[in-house]
């Protein structure tokens, strides 16, 4: 093939005669490259900021609620079914080795009182477990709920910030005993400002299940929430619970109604393709700007093929095949889009690296450049590059070299 | 006995222009033996460099055959066409057609660049022929640094660089003073006194009486 030491001069030169219009392309091409990667590495940084906080929960979770079924079922009616406990909830984890955590969620308004103050707020009673199903965060110095305090039926709440702020202003929360339904408990711990805005069940006090059994002498488990294994599909254990709760509660297995499940798969997979979404979005963004910047370079080689048809033509004269000038031309064409892309991959490469370091807002994220969207970026600078140079080179590839002699 | 280099038979040559059907060439026959000198004399338009260029394979004749070096390259691809040019044919043009951005150098080296040699070699046998041609002091100048003479010795030196079977010149003098023409001429004999093969496409009778043999051409047909 033609000697790539003779052709880089001359691809300079050429470029050199047509300054500006080259340096535009180039500046197209370098552009919709810096485009691409930080929209790509802001995009990651995006997703990985707010995945975690969209889905809200831990992974593999369920949160499953009873309602009355749908369907009549060895001898029991239509809606009439027996409402699941607490104690069918905490016992789970015996029966189905693939649970991980399990909590009740149970939750009652209750009269609030500290300092002779009183405010009408809703109380959820919760398990232990409770923390690391819903990934909520707590202020240092907090404690959760721990099996100590269910154990002995300990008297305990957490609160949320805007209770804290409400009950205690900037004064120390912890430790302090309000009155919940003219029961005294001890505030053991403040959610973060973030798990306080975030969490499943906006409740503003989270007390232990058993305090609440006793609080309201209630066992009817309205929602309750678990964690399996990672092993186990979302769908089968969904099946075998519902199989389990159908026999114990009296409602047909193949009651859809009877049981709701709402999966943290379920909600992974829509904020994934969401954010799929979102990333496709900026890559055709880029691609656009990249789309301009190889009809930049395109109408460069065209206009360069043109003003060379002389010296195609003497080329051809010499011994030149038309598959050589081909090669030359679109050489030519993939020297240009690689100066642009290396230009912009470097820029946005000095970018990410400069927004790493600085405090972006939480929101945002870190933003980086993984392989695959570097690797990815560098074959559509080659498509982009065979693009903008197909046509001129096939077009100087066709030129007669008589015709190309007389002008 | 000799061989003929050369062997065109029945030629003819119509361009399609439109509507309009132009027959540059008509029923050409010649036969160019190896190491013959020869001028393609004739007036403007009236077909020579028709016929030029199917000598030189840069063109392909609408009917008849054209045998180079005993191959019908009438029936040739382009590329066979580009490759037949680089090994048999060297072209010197009227207006040089040297490459401005290019060294001396490179433009006499750049035939070999097309038949894939490398770059010290094909340096080598660059530099060789332009100190043949008494250029050896012109090497790493630009082609627009020489004059007129001196550019068209260059393009000779492209022409000779391939070793080619056929020099074939258009109008070689036809941009240069007559003291450089004489020049150029002088090196044309030279080139036959040393075998080569040389074609002369010229109007100019003075420069056509350099050549053994003289074709003369008018309305696209050969004169008798």
């Amino acid at each position: 093939m033609l000697h790539i030491k003779i052709l880089i001069p001359q691809i300079i030169h050429d470029l050199w005669l047509h300054k500006l219009r080259s340096s535009l392309a180039i500046f197209c091409i370098a552009f919709g490259i810096f485009a691409v990667l930080m929209l790509s590495a802001l995009g990651k940084g995006f997703y990985d900021a707010n995945n975690a906080e969209m889905v809200g929960l831990a992974d593999d979770a369920f949160i499953i609620w009873q309602n009355k079924s749908s369907m009549s079922s060895r001898g029991y009616p239509k809606g009439k079914v027996r409402w699941i406990t607490i104690g069918d909830v905490l016992e789970l984890p015996r029966i189905f080795s693939d649970i991980i955590w399990v909590s009740p969620i149970v939750s009652q308004s209750a009269v609030l009182s500290y300092k002779g103050r009183a405010y009408s707020k809703s109380v959820t009673g919760v398990s232990s477990d409770y923390i690391g199903l819903d990934k909520i965060k707590l202020t240092p110095g907090s404690r959760f709920i721990n099996q100590f305090d269910m154990d002995n039926a300990a008297n305990v709440a957490v609160i949320t910030w805007r209770m804290k702020e409400i009950l205690f202003g900037n004064d120390q929360a912890i430790g302090v005993k309000v009155l919940i339904n003219n029961i005294p408990f001890t505030v053991i711990g403040v959610l973060s400002k973030d798990s306080s805005k975030n969490h499943m069940f906006s409740g503003d006090l989270l007390i232990s299940y058993k305090s609440y059994m006793s609080l309201y002498n209630e066992h009817q488990a309205y929602f309750f929430m678990l964690q399996t294994n990672p092993d186990i599909k979302p769908e089968q254990f969904k099946l075998m619970l519902r199989s389990y709760f159908a026999e114990k509660c009296h409602f047909d297995k193949s009651d859809d109604q009877a049981l709701g499940f709402w999966a943290s798969s379920d909600m992974s997979d829509f904020i994934k393709w969401f954010f799929i979404g979102v990333q496709m979005f900026l890559w055709f963004c880029g691609l656009m700007i990249l789309a301009v910047g190889s009809i930049g370079v395109a109408n460069i080689m065209f206009l360069i093929v043109t003003e060379k048809t002389y010296e195609i033509g003497l080329r051809k004269a010499v011994g030149a095949t038309d598959r050589q000038i081909l090669f030359q031309i679109f050489f030519e064409s993939l020297f240009i889009v690689g100066i642009g892309g290396f230009l912009g991959m470097g820029a946005s490469y000095f970018m990410v690296m400069f927004l790493q370091h600085v405090t972006l807002p939480g929101w945002i994220g870190v933003p980086y450049l993984s392989w695959v969207t570097i690797l990815t970026t560098i074959l559509t600078l080659g498509l982009v590059g065979m693009f903008a140079g197909f046509f001129p080179a096939k077009r100087a590839s066709e030129i007669d070299p008589v015709e190309a002699l007389m002008m | 006995m000799s061989e003929k280099i050369i062997q065109i038979h029945d030629v003819g040559k119509t361009y399609h222009t439109g509507k309009i059907d132009f027959e540059a060439l008509r029923n050409i026959n010649l036969e160019i033996e190896k190491g013959d000198y020869v001028a393609i004399l004739g007036p403007s338009g009236s077909g020579k460099s028709t016929l030029m260029h199917i000598i030189g394979c840069l063109a392909t004749p609408t009917v008849g055959s054209y045998f180079l070096a005993g191959k019908e390259v009438s029936k040739f691809t382009s590329n066979d066409l580009a490759k037949a040019r680089n090994l048999y044919i060297g072209f010197v043009f009227q207006k040089f057609n040297l490459m401005p951005q290019m060294t001396v150098l490179d433009n006499v080296s750049l035939p070999l660049l097309y038949r894939g040699i490398k770059t010290e070699e094909r340096r080598s046998k660059a530099k060789e022929v332009l100190e043949q041609l008494g250029l050896a002091s012109h090497l790493m100048h630009r082609s627009n640094e020489l004059s007129g003479g001196q550019q068209q010795r260059v393009a000779v030196a492209r022409a000779l660089v391939t070793n080619p079977e056929v020099i074939l010149a258009d109008e070689p003098t036809g941009n240069l003073d007559s003291k450089s023409g004489e020049g150029v001429i002088n090196l044309f004999n030279q080139l036959h006194e040393g075998g080569k093969t040389v074609i002369l496409v010229t109007h100019d009778t003075a420069v056509a009486k350099n050549a053994n043999r003289i074709i003369q051409i008018q309305d696209g047909t050969i004169r008798v």
